[in-house]
């Protein structure tokens, strides 16, 4: 054996060591990066999934015209002020029985949420001939006795229910008449201040209708400012100057471009405030930079032989960008794209400067309609007080999450697809 | 001693400057030196493209010094020397895609037939319609092999309609050697082909447009022998119908395909004749050198 080999052995185990350190270290990094995941993951589930089904209770309900106020159900007027309150109030009476007294019987009806009034008011709107019947009804309860049903027996003891209500709210769970549906009012419904009456729609749209306007401007204006900057800018020195500051716009923490948005949109231009229309330009003003980094850095990546060959045949500069350019870029700008959306559908910081904080219970129909978005929604709930808000935050966490992974699955899915080899 | 006398020493003077610096390059410990005016027969009557001191420049360096040649007509002139010498910049200033290198500079004169190359009304588009160029590496669109090949005619307006199209496309595959082997699956991406078959597409593509002349930028260096020799085939039966330039790292393709070689070294044009002369009787001691293989 010679004395390189010999030496050669001697220096393989250490580089062997070396390696398998390297490895484990690796290993860890990631290993902490799951676990941070995971625990966020079961918190957020853990907290969440309660949101999405919730607690009825099934009364006798008399459509009774003396106590709904009401002789003609054709009349909007007479629907309007009818006082669905008291038939839920005689119903509740009527099951149970011995409760006396105006705080007691106050107690008992606010077990149901006041959502049962408008649920009557609609049903009595669609079919008329309901008036003087009666029906078992399955009516929401409220976010108190709703909570106390969904919390386990350690907990319950600290529910915000006072004794009498828990005693007959667990009357009512062991007769069985109360039970547990899918939350529809969730995915239905604007904002509200009774958490079993909210929902996230209101926020979902909101998102949709600012990410429309962002997807619209940003990404061609990003995309033609790339290839102008790659493709037909002149190397000098205004242009290192330009290159220079969408690094640094990049960099810019996105509640400034709230800022600039108040100041230029709402405070020059005249905009309304709170309208997705102005929260989709300031994220646009913020995705820019992203997009315009990313669609450089795929242009750049396009072989420069294709460029060479077209050229070389007589393409012009424009064939060549268009026909050849565009088309093998165009995977990596898209994704490009879509992570900047998802990163402005993430953000909160620039919308609250332009007001889209607000509390805001209607639907929005359009861009120029007053609306909140989804991380502002989970924003708003995290400050409210009432526990069922909790787990509605956790709940809006999660449908953003969604939304979130599945636009970076798009866009892994969209990179695989439009990828070309050669 | 008179004026005259006067110049001719400064000047004889200056070259035995220019001479050292080209010495302090040299690879050998010879003393070769690089003429002052090109050896052997760099001109021919009524060429194809004329080109007079051209001189190129990268920003300040200096790549290629007062060349001047002839490629004449339906001939193939072969460019050779050892790497960095100036070949291929001097090949891509005759369809001017040195213009798309900002830092540049092309000077003297290039004519192809009549027409100045470097004239600024000239539309480039037109030119490289004219002088076609083949690359080193292989590089066929991310499209059909159809598509490849009735690229240069669709983006020109040779054919207006499909059946002109489809019969160019045969056409310039057969005479690429092409079309028998791909005649069934012209809607497979052309990236799909062998290295040599890529090679072969791109000849086609370019001879789709029909050009006078046909650039070729070692076009064998990232082939197999076999391959090669088709190519090489392809060249001579190719110099029937177009006149090509190619520059060649292998002086025995440069031999085997071309019927006037030019030799160049540092950027200058040292020898050019006919290809037999260069390699039997070189006139030229760099040359001799370079292609008995003293460096290179």
């Amino acid at each position: 054996m010679s004395v390189t080999t010999e030496q050669v052995r001697k220096t393989l185990a250490r580089r062997y060591r070396a390696e398998k350190r390297f490895k484990a270290y690796g290993i860890c990094a990631i290993s902490i990066g799951l676990l941070a995941l995971l625990l966020l993951f079961t918190d957020i589930i853990g907290k969440g999934y309660r949101a999405f089904y919730e607690y009825s209770v099934a009364l006798q309900i008399t459509f009774d015209p003396e106590s709904l106020e009401i002789d003609d159900p054709r009349d909007l007027e007479q629907l309007q002020y009818g006082n669905y309150e008291a038939v839920v109030r005689e119903a509740l009476k009527a099951r149970f029985p011995g409760v006396e007294g105006r705080e007691d019987r106050r107690a008992l009806t606010a077990l149901v949420s006041t959502a049962a009034g408008y649920r009557l008011r609609e049903m009595l709107e669609n079919k008329p001939e309901l008036l003087g019947q009666t029906h078992t009804l399955w009516l929401q309860l409220d976010d108190d006795a709703d909570m106390f049903l969904k919390s386990s027996e350690a907990k319950r003891k600290t529910a915000r229910l006072s004794d009498q209500q828990q005693t007959w709210v667990l009357e009512l769970e062991q007769s069985n008449e109360v039970r547990a549906g899918f939350n529809h009012s969730l995915f239905t419904r604007g904002d509200s201040r009774e958490p079993e009456q909210a929902g996230i729609l209101g926020a979902i749209l909101g998102s949709f209708f600012t990410m429309l306007v962002t997807l619209a401007l940003s990404f061609p204006i990003g995309v033609a400012a790339a290839v102008y900057l790659e493709e037909f800018a002149p190397k000098n020195r205004f242009t290192d100057f330009i290159e220079v500051n969408i690094n640094n716009l990049a960099a810019v923490p996105s509640i400034i471009f709230g800022l600039l948005g108040l100041a230029v949109f709402i405070g020059l231009f005249g905009m309304p405030r709170s309208v997705p229309l102005v929260g989709g330009l300031v994220l646009t003003l913020m995705t820019l930079p992203t997009i315009i980094i990313s669609s450089r850095a795929a242009i750049k990546a396009v072989p420069p032989s294709i460029r060479q060959a077209a050229m070389g045949l007589g393409a012009s500069k424009m064939q060549v960008v268009l026909q050849f350019v565009l088309p093998l870029a165009l995977p990596g700008m898209l994704t490009g794209g879509i992570i900047g959306m998802a990163q402005a559908l993430g953000e909160t910081a620039p919308l609250l400067m332009i007001g889209m904080v607000a509390f805001i219970v209607e639907l929005p129909t359009g861009a120029m309609d007053a609306a909140t978005v989804l991380p502002v929604q989970v924003f708003l709930w995290a400050s409210s007080p009432e526990q069922s808000f909790v787990t509605m935050t956790s709940a809006a966490i999660m449908v953003l999450m969604t939304f979130l992974i599945t636009m970076n699955t798009l866009a892994v899915v969209m990179r695989k697809r439009l990828e070309r080899r050669w | 001693m008179d004026i005259a006398e006067k110049m001719n020493v400064f000047q004889d003077a200056v070259q035995v400057d220019r001479r050292v610096v080209a010495q302090e390059h040299m690879m050998t410990e010879e003393n070769l030196y690089i003429p002052e005016k090109t050896v052997g027969a760099p001109f021919v009557d009524d060429p194809k493209m004329r080109m007079r001191d051209v001189n190129v420049f990268y920003d300040t360096d200096q790549a290629i010094h007062g060349v001047s040649l002839d490629i004449g007509k339906n001939e193939v002139v072969a460019l050779i020397g050892p790497s960095g010498c100036g070949k291929s910049t001097f090949l891509r200033c005759m369809n001017r895609m040195n213009d798309t290198i900002d830092i540049c500079r092309v000077e003297g004169s290039l004519h192809l037939e009549n027409q100045d190359i470097y004239d600024p009304k000239l539309d480039v588009v037109e030119l490289r319609a004219r002088v076609g160029m083949v690359f080193q590496k292989p590089n066929p669109f991310p499209k059909s092999i159809y598509d490849n090949v009735a690229y240069g005619p669709r983006i020109h307006g040779l054919a207006n309609r499909k059946t002109d199209l489809d019969e160019i496309v045969e056409n310039s595959l057969r005479k690429a050697g092409l079309w028998d082997e791909v005649k069934d699956r012209l809607d497979s991406p052309g990236t799909g082909l062998s290295g040599g078959q890529q090679q072969r597409l791109c000849i086609a593509r370019t001879i789709a447009v029909s050009p006078e002349v046909v650039l070729m930028d070692e076009p064998c260096s990232a082939l197999d022998p076999i391959a090669t020799a088709k190519i090489e085939e392809l060249i001579r039966e190719l110099s029937e119908s177009y006149t090509i330039a190619i520059v060649t790292h292998s002086m025995q393709q440069a031999a085997r395909v071309s019927q006037r070689t030019a030799y160049f070294h540092l950027g200058w044009l040292v020898e050019m004749n006919d290809t037999d002369t260069v390699f039997t009787k070189p006139q030229h001691e760099l040359t001799e050198s370079y292609i008995t293989g003293r460096f290179g």
